[in-house]
């Protein structure tokens, strides 16, 4: 029955708690997010955001508590794990390598190959193959690439992040974990960001937004999460709220709302 | 007005990192040249000889650039070289010819490896644990050969990887032509390539998108020594005979080398050509030196002098690594 409920999201997080160097960084955290919904996750620095981050991606193996993704129940402990969970970070500094080509990046850590058994196994790249792929993923968030042979370091951050978050979706990434998405980005691009956000929010794409960017917050979030020492004090209806009474939570006000009480009541029952 | 918009666009291309190998080469070239030119320096004969000479340098330089990219420092290649050498001396004496090459490759394989558990597994400094197995190859080598030199008299052997000239070029440079295209494709071409780059740059980011960096350096470590293997391989073959001190004074020609010939020493894509080209010029300030008539001390004294100068004229970087 538990397993019923949270198999209703598209992931849920249960009982999260992780120590690092003998303080306890998260502590119990749990929250769910629906199919399409972009949430917020705040706090102040420290309050454990990046660890969060980091557990749900795999960088970090978690002390306890576990990931639902479609009745499917387990802890993450690397970044495998995360992959096969459906859950793809796009990282401040996008993870993308300034030397190598608008291609490349995008295929980076999942080559693709050449048919032919010998090809396979000398690890020979398919580049025209994974050329045509690139360009289709990116089309498909509405943007048009002139060059996909250029060299990342000439891009924008604009386009570098729309790079990593088409690599994030074209490999099926259902749920997105973007830190600080909108820090380095102009005016512009920020406009374009939301873009991008809502047209993968309507694919069905579960978004979780660390930011300190309230603003760019309250413009593309459904949900926020608030941590403050590591644990989970609010979970909120953006509409619902104004922006100073969310800098109150993070300041340490406390309020969680009904679904994930009544989750935690089952939890403990069971 | 045409000849300043060329001077203009020479401007830019003159300051390029990636060119200055090249232009050191030419520069070089004309210099000894200039200075010998009655000592026949620029003649066909000397170069195919300097090529000759260079041929084990190329490839130990291409197989430390391995190492490099992915952060690595690996000083015992020189006594990887000797250990082959001398391993495939002996074998010789005793089976075929072709074992006697796996033989030797294999103890490259071995070094590799070894280097590469102790380094990743024990998560240590790479150059400490070299100068360790250094060592302990040089002693294997210097105690299975008896501190002698072991003569090779196999015909095939000396013809397949000696200074023989095949269509006017020593087959030690067709061999170098195909390690450094097998470097090419892999940095080019392959998965690897892309993998070495990626933990280069960050291990975190490459951990991040599900590359193993233990893997990939444990690769890239394991290519640094069988490529040092190899130039056992021709380093016996063209002295056709293979003794422990073999290898010896190459790793600062190596060091130079690779520090000339790229553009950034430790966690870049690494440039097959630049450190070809990076061994060549280390082959002509050998070879000019000789002729010139300077010793073997101030030969040391000089190529000391070019590694400093490159360090800190083109390796900024390494001035802030932590």
């Amino acid at each position: 029955m538990l397993s019923d409920i949270l198999a209703q999201h598209a992931i849920s997080v249960t009982g999260l708690s992780k120590s690092l160097n003998g303080g306890k960084v998260l502590d119990d955290v749990s929250f769910s997010a629906n199919e399409g919904e972009v949430i917020a996750v705040l706090g102040h620095n420290g309050a454990g955001k990046s660890t969060l981050v980091k557990c749900l991606t795999g960088m970090l193996t978690m002390d306890s508590g576990y990931i639902v993704r479609q009745s499917q129940t387990m802890q993450i402990l690397s970044p495998l794990d995360a992959r096969k969970l459906g859950i793809e970070a796009v990282h401040q500094n996008f993870g993308l390598i300034d030397e190598l080509d608008v291609v490349s990046n995008f295929f980076l850590g999942r080559e693709l190959h050449h048919d032919n058994l010998i090809l396979k196994i000398l690890g020979w790249l398919d580049k025209r193959l994974m050329r045509f792929l690139t360009g289709r993923a990116l089309e498909r968030l509405g943007c048009e690439f002139r060059d996909l042979d250029r060299l990342v370091k000439h891009l924008s951050a604009g386009e570098r992040q729309l790079i990593a978050v088409a690599r994030a979706i074209h490999f099926g990434a259902q749920v997105v974990v973007m830190d600080e998405p909108s820090s380095a980005l102009g005016m512009s691009q920020v406009a374009q960001l939301q873009e991008v956000i809502r047209t993968i929010s309507a694919q069905g794409v579960t978004v979780l937004l660390v930011s300190h960017d309230m603003p760019f917050v309250s413009e593309v979030c459904d949900r926020a999460i608030v941590l403050s020492k590591g644990r989970l004090v609010a979970n909120i209806d953006i509409a619902s709220i104004s922006e100073g009474e969310l800098y109150s939570y993070m300041m340490g006000r406390c309020h969680i709302k009904e679904p994930d009480n009544s989750l935690n009541a089952l939890l403990q029952a069971s | 007005m045409k000849r300043n918009t060329l001077l203009l666009s020479l401007g830019p291309l003159l300051r390029k990192k990636e060119w200055f190998v090249y232009y050191l080469l030419v520069v070089m070239t004309l210099i000894f040249s200039a200075l010998l030119h009655d000592s026949g320096f620029f003649s066909s004969a000397n170069f195919i000889n300097i090529m000759r000479q260079t041929a084990p340098v190329m490839v130990m330089a291409l197989g430390l650039s391995f190492a490099l990219s992915v952060r690595h420092i690996d000083v015992s290649i020189g006594a990887v070289v000797a250990l082959s050498a001398v391993v495939c001396g002996l074998l010789l004496r005793e089976v075929h010819m072709i074992f006697a090459i796996l033989g030797a490759l294999s103890v490259g394989l071995f070094a590799g490896v070894i280097n590469g558990l102790l380094i990743e597994y024990l998560k240590t400094s790479s150059l400490l644990v070299t100068l360790g197995t250094m060592s302990i190859m040089i002693g294997i080598a210097r105690s299975i050969s008896g501190l002698e030199s072991i003569p090779i008299t196999n015909e095939h052997f000396i013809m397949l990887f000696g200074s023989e000239l095949f269509m006017g070029i020593p087959t030690s440079l067709y061999w170098v032509a195909i390690l450094a295209l097998v470097a090419w494709l892999i940095v080019h071409c392959l998965t690897l390539g892309r993998h070495l780059l990626a933990v280069g740059k960050s291990p975190e980011n490459a951990l991040q998108l599900t590359i193993s960096p233990v893997k990939v350096r444990m690769l890239a470590l394991v290519m640094c020594s069988l490529f040092a293997a190899f130039a056992g391989l021709l380093y016996a073959a063209r002295m056709q005979s293979a003794r422990y001190a073999l290898g010896e004074f190459d790793l600062l020609n190596v060091f130079i080398a690779v520090a000339i010939g790229s553009t950034q020493l430790v966690g870049n894509q690494m440039r097959v050509i630049g450190v070809i080209c990076g061994a060549l010029l280390i082959g002509l300030l050998n070879n000019g030196l000789i002729l010139l008539g300077f010793t073997i001390n101030t030969q040391l004294i000089v190529k000391g002098l070019v590694l400093v100068m490159v360090i800190t004229l083109v390796h900024k970087e390494l001035n802030n690594a932590k």
